[in-house]
């Protein structure tokens, strides 16, 4: 990958909006931004010869993909100006680069937009308390808009789609696939898989998903959510997957009592979620989701753990992730037990 | 009285390098201070595996027995031992993806191995959320 220093990045990205805006332009200051291991990201501000300032963030792609089903930059950009178009709260692209000129890889620029995203930061940064409050009905409310994307009339073509109309086995199918690849023999895994295998629930709606909707992909000020971000692993399937997914254990951030996101019960933020999206919710579904959810996040540990243990990406943090794969595993194993459990009292008519 | 550092001695010192040396410098640079944060985790789980896994094995053997419905003695040398178990890990992942444990009495005898076995990894590994997670099976707080 192309190294760039802040004074380097400044001088490209003047040339680059120079060049594509027809004017000249300065960036007056630019700093890397801390996120995760799969991109480069930077904020900047800018001063137009017409007279306009902004600031913006480029998103710049890294060799090392962590997961081969991320989006492009170039079809990211497509997906989140159809999400804002839509109305959901995300930052507003502005300028996409297909070429490795100038900055090594391709990227896009898009608004800066104020807030914090770490999650540990935003579950106990004192400031965020009235924001902590607002922000499961806010989150209901966005994730009922982006289920309500018509990603087919904005030609996001390029989304992963469910081949069949069962994504839930798909997805099971799947997870074996990557576990076979791995050659991992985890007897932990291979109960909590066969027990979604053998319970996967029939989709009742297939939406657009962002796919990696939960405290850490949301930046949050004071007024609360302020945008949707990491939309590279959006795709095309149940809207239960979504749900179930923020509630897992691992993006609570020590909050485990309140399993919507750390923030809520699950119960009254899926009635809001209902009236926002004028559907109803199946339940078991996002149960299940949530199960899934654990053992997929399990098995991928395991998979960027091989990385470093292969010598493709030597990293401490790779490393560790296959450790951590135990408290997905763990959490599973705890989570099918209460469901298993909670089944046995409904059909004895003790619900 | 040992003349020299043991392993567990050896790990110390680094981590006591890492924490009290390098930590403080390297505040400002938030993602080397994360990754540092990170390898001394990995050191305090590795110190900590060092003196327990002898214990874990023996303990993971007596579970795969009492799955089984076996008696078999472990194997005297550790390394034996772990690739025995290892072995049987193997083949208790594939009679599982393959339904042998499917009916629920096949079942509750595979997550009573599931949750002693995995219990005491994640005690190893994560002593915190072991302990949040042992709390809440013991005073059942965790409702769905």
């Amino acid at each position: 990958m192309t190294i760039l220093g802040t004074d380097e990045i400044r001088e490209r990205i003047g040339l680059y909006l120079t060049t594509v805006t027809g004017q000249p332009v300065a960036i007056n200051e630019a700093r890397a931004l801390a996120g995760g291991a799969s991109r480069d990201s930077w904020a900047f501000s800018a001063s137009f010869a017409d007279g306009r300032q902004g600031r913006y963030v480029l998103r710049r792609d890294l060799p090392t993909t962590m997961n081969e089903a991320a989006l492009t930059r170039a079809n990211e950009f497509a997906m989140m100006r159809a999400a804002y178009e839509h109305g959901i709260r995300c930052a507003q692209v502005r300028w996409l680069c297909e070429s490795s000129e100038p900055l090594g890889q391709p990227f896009f620029i898009m608004d800066y937009v104020d807030g914090i995203s770490i999650g540990r930061k935003v579950m106990t940064a004192p400031e965020l308390t009235e924001a902590r409050q607002l922000l499961p009905s806010q989150m209901a409310t966005q994730l009922a808009l982006i289920h309500q994307l018509d990603w087919q009339s904005h030609r996001l073509d390029f989304l992963t789609q469910p081949r069949t109309d069962n994504p839930a086995r798909e997805a099971v199918a799947e997870a074996y696939d990557v576990i076979d690849k791995l050659q991992a023999d985890v007897p932990a895994i291979e109960y909590v898989l066969r027990w979604c295998e053998l319970h996967a629930p029939t989709a009742k709606r297939i939406t657009f998903i962002h796919g990696d909707f939960r405290v850490g992909n949301l930046l949050v000020n004071p007024g609360g959510l302020a945008a949707v971000i990491d939309w590279e692993f959006a795709h095309v399937g149940d809207p239960c997957e979504e749900l179930g997914y923020l509630c897992l254990r691992d993006w609570r951030f020590g909050n485990d009592a309140l399993r919507a996101s750390g923030l809520s019960q699950r119960e009254p933020f899926i009635q809001m979620y209902e009236r926002q999206a004028g559907v109803q919710v199946d339940r078991s579904a996002v149960d299940w989701w949530e199960v899934f959810g654990n053992v997929r996040w399990a098995i991928i540990c395991l998979k960027q753990a091989q990385r470093h243990l292969s010598g493709q990406d030597l990293s401490v943090e790779l490393a560790s992730l296959g450790r951590r794969s135990l408290d997905m595993q763990a959490e599973a194993i705890s989570l099918i037990k209460r469901i298993n459990a909670q089944g046995k009292n409904n059909a004895g008519g003790n619900s | 009285m040992t003349e020299w550092p043991d392993i567990d001695g050896l790990l110390d010192a680094v981590r006591f390098h890492l924490e009290t040396n390098v930590l403080p410098v390297i505040k400002t640079d938030a993602r080397l201070y994360f990754q540092t944060l990170v390898a001394l985790n990995l050191l305090k789980i590795g110190q900590r595996e060092i003196t327990q896994s002898h214990d874990l094995l023996r303990q993971e053997w007596a579970a795969l027995n009492k799955l089984r419905g076996e008696e078999a003695p472990p194997p005297e040398q550790e390394h034996v031992l772990a690739r025995e178990i290892a072995a049987r890990r193997t083949a208790l992942a594939k009679d599982t993806r393959s339904g042998k444990y499917d009916s629920p009495d096949q079942e509750a005898l595979l997550v009573a191995y599931l949750e002693e076995t995995v219990a005491a990894q994640l005690a190893l590994n994560n002593p915190s959320l072991s302990a949040r997670m042992t709390k809440e099976a013991a005073d059942q707080s965790y409702a769905l």
